[in-house]
């Protein structure tokens, strides 16, 4: 979700970022146990703040779980890990694209999500009588998701675009109308099927 | 034994509660809330059940008010077990729910109701099946055609769900931690931790404590999008449940009636549709309502006749603290009720016919364009009738400052009284041509009102998501239970008032406390709004009760030939200023309850400079021209 002073924010930090979460990957192989937020402030001598956007980063790619105070790699960000480890040069290759990118040649998960993430469209860009499959929601408010999870709008769930309205559009799902706000159009990111 | 009964909205929670227990049904308030929940109880088998319906909910997420409610019956635990009420025809989001109830881990029963709709529809559920993955007893049941025996015969096999599901590492850690510092024993505490992660206030008021919300902030730090995670792991569970269990058998492609067509894919047929059920509306409301009206008025001004000879007799305070309250109640049965019960039977045949929500989408544009949401319609419809219950209506809109700002433009919307007054005063006085000039100018405020709101109420509306059911017949019974269930607490609290509002016109008038207000307002009155001076006795009475305005105008004029004294433009100014009014004391007392004493008072005081202002400025306008 993320507020959008968060998403500029991280742009700009996008190529420190990528070295730090390299850092961590690195030092966590080295050490071969659970890293504390303290071991890696003090390996790349940077703040508390900026090794949890890291770890998130980390976490959202699935490359690694943050419990209890303690970072540890996932299976994939093991593999990953060793790929930084071993080969310093591949990683310009493996970080600087997009992560999933490089995750394709891993697991076959990771291919489900970079196609998901490449293809998925905000509601908006579909095209009247469009099918499409639910991917994910960008929408800040739970109470919101909450209400488009009880109609039926789950990810997974397939959907047509049935009408383009002035103040919102019409869907079917599951073989009902269902009538979304406006506002909805940006929050909703679907994956076409037609 | 006592059986919550839970479920999406339309899924025919109340029918069936109707066909289980007979005509028996009792309505009362939740406690603590307004919410009116219906129960009812039968003996099955030597035991007695009892039948608590709750109001309808997509999720145990609570937005609204009446998802509280339903939220709080469900934590509270205060139940043997739960029937589910599941839709047939969209399983799939109707099992989120079930996974909610297995989650804390209460018995349970489902119950499919629209089956064989869904049969006719090619969705066929594998109710074996699906009784084997649940764990708990699934039985089919027809309210409508009072098929419920095997419902009946497994009453007492209600089993807590065997549903398990594992959310992402980093939840079931929070949720184990949580889990160690809950005591309660009627629910499971996994559920409840779950509950108190999802950042749910309910939950989070009978269970929450210092310690949980510090772990649950401490985990949020790094997973921000917790809630939405559990939400849609636990949809995701429904879906890959529900396409264990259905099958479709021939293509699902739907065929969306002509009229859906019609309404909702075009903007010109949304229009005619609107127009067509406001008009359907207010015939009825006009025809029926006046009609009814004229009986029962009738009744009560002959039953206040005979009892003429001993008001005569007795002490003048006490005989006129009796006759006006007596006025008030049978303002209250003559004048309210008919309106009002005409219009809560009419708004539960359109909803169960399907027609409210699709009425709601083609009008959103427009209370949009009001600042308000579509679902405003319904209390701005009701206040053409009457303020009072139109204030308590206004609950059917989330957000708070939205139901603010609805009750607030009750300034500009005329009542009953109000359009009697319109009618009888100035339409019947001064001619057709100013009655109407009265409705142009209340909408003119009423659009101003609205936009002026809107830049000092500043509400962020949850976007329209609204589900088109599919239509169905209604059932008479059900109309009239469920206009009734909306209707008594009209009936316990506004007729009191209505009585008690009679009196205080009664102890006024016997001690004459008018009269001093007359020359106070004389610069209101003469200057401003360029009255006779004694036309603020009126006004002001209208405060208490806008059906006197016009006995009283004609008390302060002498005379009921008012053109003889006022010119038309007079009347009109007159009509205008008894219309732009914040309601009688009766709508006040609402508001109070509603939205509390100061926002009320502030208010009451906001509105009758605002109405005065508007007023005079027509006043000046038109003597200008």
């Amino acid at each position: 979700m993320g507020s959008d002073r968060m998403k500029k924010k991280r742009e700009k930090n996008h190529e420190w970022m990528r070295l730090l979460m390299e850092d961590i990957m690195r030092l966590s192989r080295e050490k071969d146990s659970p890293l504390s937020v303290e071991d890696v402030m003090e390996d790349s001598s940077v703040d508390r703040q900026e090794v949890k956007e890291a770890i998130e980063r980390l976490e959202k790619r699935g490359l690694a779980k943050f419990e209890r105070g303690h970072l540890a790699l996932t299976e994939q960000g093991e593999k990953v890990a060793d790929v930084i480890y071993n080969y310093h040069r591949v990683i310009e290759e493996v970080l600087g694209h997009e992560v999933a990118h490089a995750l394709e040649h891993f697991s076959e998960a990771a291919e489900k999500i970079k196609i998901l993430g490449e293809k998925a469209k905000p509601l908006e860009k579909f095209r009247e009588n469009e099918r499409g499959v639910v991917a994910y929601f960008e929408i800040g408010n739970p109470k919101v998701i909450s209400k488009l999870l009880g109609i039926g709008l789950s990810p997974g769930v397939s959907f047509r675009v049935i009408k383009y309205r002035k103040d919102g559009f019409v869907l079917e799902v599951g073989g009902r109308l269902v009538v979304l706000g406006r506002e909805l159009g940006k929050g909703i990111a679907g994956v076409s099927m037609s | 034994m006592t059986a919550l009964l839970v479920g999406q909205p339309n899924v025919g929670k109340s029918a069936l509660l109707n066909a289980i227990t007979g005509a028996k049904v009792m309505i009362s308030n939740y406690p603590g809330t307004t919410v009116d929940v219906s129960s009812g109880s039968v003996v099955i088998g030597g035991e007695k059940y009892v039948f608590i319906d709750t109001p309808g909910v997509y999720s145990l997420t609570a937005s609204s008010e009446e998802e509280k409610v339903t939220n709080e019956m469900i934590l509270k635990g205060e139940y043997d077990f739960i029937i589910q009420v599941i839709d047939a025809t969209v399983l799939g989001k109707n099992l989120i729910l079930t996974y909610q109830l297995a989650e804390l881990g209460k018995p349970l029963i489902l119950v499919l109701n629209f089956h064989e709709e869904a049969e006719k529809r090619g969705i066929n559920i594998d109710v074996v099946r699906l009784e084997k993955l649940t764990g708990c007893p699934v039985v089919k049941v027809n309210p409508l055609k009072r098929r419920f025996e095997e419902l009946l015969k497994r009453i007492d096999k209600a089993t807590p769900p065997a549903l398990k599901m594992t959310y992402d590492d980093h939840i079931e850690a929070a949720v184990s931690e949580i889990k160690k510092l809950l005591d309660t024993s009627e629910l499971s505490k996994r559920g409840i931790a779950i509950k108190l992660l999802e950042g749910d206030p309910v939950a989070a008021r009978m269970f929450g404590n210092d310690e949980i919300f510090r772990i649950i902030g401490s985990y949020k730090q790094y997973h921000p999008d917790i809630e939405q995670d559990i939400m849609v792991t636990r949809a995701g569970h429904a879906v890959i449940l529900e396409e264990k269990v259905v099958e479709v058998s021939h293509s699902r492609k739907s065929r969306f009636s002509w009229l859906d067509r019609l309404v909702i894919n075009t903007t010109l047929g949304g229009a005619f549709f609107s127009l067509g059920v406001f008009v359907f509306v207010f015939v009825i409301l006009f025809y029926l309502g006046g009609w009814l009206q004229d009986v029962l008025g009738a009744f009560f001004d002959s039953f206040l006749q005979s009892l003429e000879p001993w008001l005569e007799r007795t002490n003048d305070l006490i005989g006129s603290l009796v006759e006006n309250s007596l006025i008030g109640f049978g303002a209250g049965i003559s004048i309210a009720v008919p309106y009002v019960g005409i219009f809560y039977f009419l708004l539960a045949l359109m909803e169960d016919t399907g027609i409210l929500s699709r009425f709601i989408v083609s009008l959103n544009n427009i209370m949009r364009k009001f600042g308000v949401p579509g679902r405003a319609i319904i209390p701005m419809m009701l206040g053409l009738g009457c303020t009072v219950p139109a204030v308590r209506a206004t609950r059917l809109l989330s957000g708070f400052k939205d139901r603010l700002k609805v009750a607030a433009l009750f300034i500009a919307i005329p009542c009953s009284s109000r359009n009697a007054i319109i009618f009888g005063v100035v339409g019947h006085h001064a001619g057709m041509a100013y009655a109407i000039g009265i409705y142009v100018v209340s909408i003119m405020v009423l659009i101003i009102t609205a936009r002026m709101l809107g830049l000092f109420i500043k509400s962020k509306p949850i976007p329209l998501i609204e589900e088109l059911p599919p239509y169905r017949r209604p059932v008479l019974k059900n109309l009239v239970v469920k206009a009734w269930i909306r209707m008594s607490d009209f009936v316990y609290i506004v007729i009191p008032l209505l009585i008690i509002g009679g009196m205080l016109y009664g102890l006024l008038s016997h001690y004459n406390l008018i009269n001093p207000f007359v020359k106070f307002f004389d610069n209101l009155t003469v200057k401003w709004l360029n009255l006779p001076s004694g036309t603020i006795i009126p006004i002001i009475y209208g405060f208490l009760q806008k059906d006197l305005v016009p006995a009283m105008l004609s008390n302060a004029l002498g005379t009921s030939d008012f053109a003889s004294i006022m010119t038309p433009h007079q009347i009109f100014i007159f009509g205008l200023v008894s219309t732009l009014q914040i309601p009688c004391i009766i709508a006040f007392g609402m508001l109070v309850r509603e939205f509390g004493i100061r926002r009320s008072f502030l208010l009451w005081i906001l509105g009758f400079i605002y109405g005065m202002f508007w007023s005079g400025i027509v006043n000046k306008l038109l003597l200008a021209l």
